[in-house]
């Protein structure tokens, strides 16, 4: 599947934040479906992630501390930009949520030179479950988002993105946190990218929801965080 | 002059005096000393001289002396609250820029090995 896209330099960047667990697994199967530039930012895990992931053969810089993940694809980006020139960024989940399968229906908009960004939507999937008060949160984001950035979105978290060449080099990503989401929507509308909502799976195991319910209340202190900085800056 | 006057007012003279010793030794800046021996110093003076606050409070029209003071101070907590919120986020900030420019440096000179 790369080997249409070989005039392109397309890397695979993944924030990681204790997922020791799942991260070998994630990157195997990526390089298994012909995707071999993996960079990985080892947020300050307090776990093996790091040495797991060195060990997959990906490529890893590693934050001393916890500064989220806001923090991390800044990282990755800007370090992927000083060092490869890179065409086409896709960021990926660490903890086995997102399809690898995906990846390809992500880069065709930005490869065929539409599109700037694309970015994966698990509310244009049909086949995609998950938890009520998850679904509920999430629509309250999205609602959230479209009144501050006035951009039309069905899922505004997703981690799951392709930055073609001109996202890559004007998006600025100013919260450290999970907030980023939002920068990345604000920079969308204010730098008149062309994006595009592809349809991704998710994949909702018993991993990912117990890691996810105690983050219920984070949003709520996101959205604080969020009109706080709009109304300071 | 009752116990409680007393109280803060030797309370104040030692705030006074650690303002004076942090400034000494370089932990503060003279702005800063000045500012906060300045706030102090109004306590202090609120506290000896309460007929003071009473004449402001008539001047301003908010009633007693003491409901002026607490009045001045709560707008000068929120101050203080806001100055730390702004200077706790600024240093938020420049961690965050430590961590990512220090993350990519150190990984550059592994590289190269
Ligand atoms: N760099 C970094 N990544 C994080 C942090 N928290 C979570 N992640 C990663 O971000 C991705 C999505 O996080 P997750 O907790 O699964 O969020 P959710 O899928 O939206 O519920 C995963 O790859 C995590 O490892 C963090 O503090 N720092
Ligand atoms: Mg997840």
């Amino acid at each position: 599947m790369i080997l249409e896209h070989q005039n392109k330099k397309i890397f695979l960047l993944i924030p990681a934040y204790n997922e020791e667990r799942k991260i070998g697994q994630v990157i195997d199967s990526l390089k298994k479906s012909g995707y071999h530039d993996i960079l990985v930012i080892d947020d300050g895990s307090k776990d093996k992630t790091a040495e797991y992931a060195k060990n997959s053969g990906a490529e890893i810089l590693r934050h001393i501390i916890n500064r989220g993940q806001g923090a991390s694809l800044r990282t990755g980006i800007e370090y992927l930009r000083e060092e490869y020139n890179p065409d086409i960024i896709v960021t990926f989940d660490a903890d086995g949520q997102h399809r690898v399968e995906d990846i390809a229906l992500l880069l065709k908009p930005v490869i065929d030179n539409e599109f700037d960004i694309a970015l994966g939507s698990r509310f244009l999937c049909k086949k995609c479950h998950m938890t009520p008060m998850r679904k509920l949160i999430l629509k309250a984001g999205i609602i959230f988002t479209r009144l501050i950035s006035r951009i039309n979105l069905t899922d505004t978290h997703n981690g799951f993105r392709a930055l073609g060449r001109k996202a890559i080099d004007s998006i600025k990503i100013s919260h450290r946190g999970m907030e980023h989401a939002s920068d990345i929507i604000d920079e969308i509308s204010v730098k008149k990218l062309k994006y595009k909502e592809v349809p991704t799976e998710i994949i909702y195991s018993k991993y990912s929801i117990q890691k996810g319910t105690n983050k219920n209340i984070d949003f709520i202190k996101m959205g604080i965080k969020i009109i706080l900085n709009k109304i300071l800056s | 002059m009752n116990i409680l006057t007393l109280i803060i007012a030797i309370f104040v003279i030692f705030a006074i005096s650690r303002v004076f010793l942090r400034y000494k030794g370089k932990e503060i800046s003279l702005r800063e000393m000045i500012f906060w021996n300045f706030i102090w110093m109004i306590v202090l003076i609120v506290v000896l001289f309460p007929n003071l606050t009473t004449n402001i409070a008539k001047i301003i029209g908010i009633g007693r002396g003491v409901d002026t003071a607490f009045f001045i101070s709560i707008l000068l907590l929120f101050y203080l609250i806001f100055r730390l919120y702004v200077k706790i986020d600024k240093i938020d900030k420049d961690i965050t820029e430590l961590t990512i420019q220090t993350s990519k440096i150190i990984h550059k000179q592994e590289r190269k090995r």
